[in-house]
């Protein structure tokens, strides 16, 4: 998650020059005090090194290739797989696209495109770890990484997943290094080198039988959310009723 | 030490009656702030101060202990039920206003009576401190404990899970403050029933319940003041 203050330093000498940290932080949009502190930890976010690396115009996996740990990353890119491009598209868009296709095809004419909303969706953590897991990508990700099963599940619920484990999830899944960075939102698919269309390319080409199945599981995933969330609201209104 | 506790025990039991107050005149969860006026009763009544004057005033016989011990138990039986309520226990709700429960306060409530008749208490002495040497008056202060004991011992489940649930913070903080001040209630049952009884012990645990269970339910009306939506009106 984090790469060393010392090299952080060097590379924002070598591609900054003599700029000042308050003017790098203001064309970055971060706190001064906030990459203050990480140079006082020595431990700097790889959200600030793709914040600067924005701000300066430099492709943000080509910056993170410069940092030893991330230096196979430019290599690892991979175009995404047909469920990967299917996962980061939105509830919603796949919905609209389904009903699209069964008023054209009432109707008798081809159904019209969907425009997709910006990458990522609500649960694009979630659905791009089903899209990628052969067989229990969870656990051997959680002992990899030694982290605890339950709190990697609470960063996916969260619709989160930290850059580091999301590279290491590629990794295990076999896919391209960066793929699971466009599903925490921490690249656009730009970024990742991914081509702009692919996503609208693999919607279309998707049989309706698969979309189905797909929706199918969505609103699965989606009903057990609700229902949680709504457990939850009952309990505090429970509280407040009876206490308030 | 135990008269500061003493006295930020009254405080806060006053404040709270009177943060309830609004509450009570539009109707909202009434048996609350009968119930902390009640505490603040109790409290009072537990300080020398107000004790001494109040006792004399009814006999100087330590009647004032009697109602003391009473209107605790209508604490309890009034928070008691609104609390596995509000947590959804099933099981402490027919537990605390079941057969069982009412049993319990009917027996420890008739102990009080009969054994407050069978003690000489002539003289006022707050918290029968000067009596102590007759067993009907260790029985009388026994009974007056188990009851609340036996309460607090039902609401402690529920009120762990809910702290330990995945709740909000602030409503996780309210029932832990609260599994707390049932815990120390449970723990007067041991000192009680050992020698140090007469001991300050006692009253740290006690005083301590009744700032915890308050603060609880303090953070209970914080939570519910910042609650996200008020009814159907937008935020």
């Amino acid at each position: 998650m984090t790469v060393p203050a010392k090299l952080f330093q060097q590379w924002l000498t070598a591609v900054a020059g003599g700029t000042s940290h308050a003017a790098v932080c203001r064309a970055a949009g971060i706190k001064r005090s906030t990459l203050a502190q990480q140079l006082v930890r020595g431990r700097v976010s790889l959200g600030t090194v793709a914040a600067v690396s924005r701000s300066l115009d430099l492709p943000v996996v080509q910056s993170l290739a410069t940092f030893p740990a991330f230096a196979d990353l430019p290599q690892g890119i991979k175009a995404p797989g047909q469920a990967e491009l299917l996962s980061q598209i939105s509830d919603v868009d796949l919905l609209t696209e389904i009903l699209n296709r069964n008023l054209a095809s009432e109707q008798g004419r081809s159904p019209d495109p969907v425009t997709l909303t910006p990458a990522p969706h609500r649960s694009s953590v979630r659905s791009w770890i089903d899209a990628i897991d052969a067989t229990d990508l969870r656990q051997k990700l959680a002992r990899q990484a030694a982290i605890a099963p339950q709190n990697l599940s609470a960063q996916i619920s969260a619709n989160r997943l930290n850059p580091e484990l999301a590279i290491e999830s590629a990794r295990i899944g076999q896919v391209g290094l960066t793929n699971g960075l466009v599903a925490t939102g921490f690249l656009t698919p730009l970024e990742a080198g991914w081509d702009p269309e692919a996503r609208a390319a693999a919607l279309r080409a998707t049989p309706h039988s698969v979309l189905a199945s797909l929706a199918a599981q969505r609103l699965e995933a989606m009903s057990r959310i609700l229902r949680r969330v709504e457990d939850d609201s009952q309990d505090a209104q429970s509280v407040w009723e009876n206490l308030g | 030490m135990s008269d500061i506790l003493q006295w930020t025990a009254l405080g806060v039991c006053i404040a709270c009656s009177a943060w309830r107050f609004p509450a009570m005149l539009k109707g909202r969860n009434r048996s609350l702030f009968w119930a902390f006026v009640t505490a603040s009763l109790s409290v009072a009544l537990s300080i020398p101060a107000i004790y001494l004057p109040v006792d004399a005033f009814l006999g100087g016989n330590n009647f004032a202990n009697v109602i003391l011990r009473l209107s605790l138990f209508s604490v309890f039986f009034l928070i008691s039920s609104k609390i596995a309520a509000a947590y959804k226990s099933e099981l402490a709700l027919k537990l605390v206003q079941g057969t069982l429960g009412i049993t319990v306060l009917v027996t420890c409530s008739a102990g009080i009576w009969v054994t407050y008749f069978l003690s000489d208490l002539r003289g006022s002495s707050t918290g029968l401190g000067d009596f102590f040497d007759q067993p009907s008056v260790v029985f009388y202060m026994r009974f007056g404990f188990i009851y609340m004991a036996y309460v607090a011992a039902c609401l402690i489940a529920p009120t762990a899970k809910a702290a330990l649930s995945k709740r909000p913070a602030l409503d996780r903080i309210a029932a832990a403050f609260m599994c707390l001040g049932f815990g120390l209630v449970c723990l007067t049952i041991p000192v009680q029933f050992s020698p140090l009884h007469d001991s300050l012990l006692m009253k740290l645990f006690s005083y301590s319940a009744v700032l915890c269970v308050a603060l609880g339910l303090a953070v209970v009306w914080l939570s519910f003041i910042k609650r996200p939506e008020n009814g159907h009106k937008r935020r």
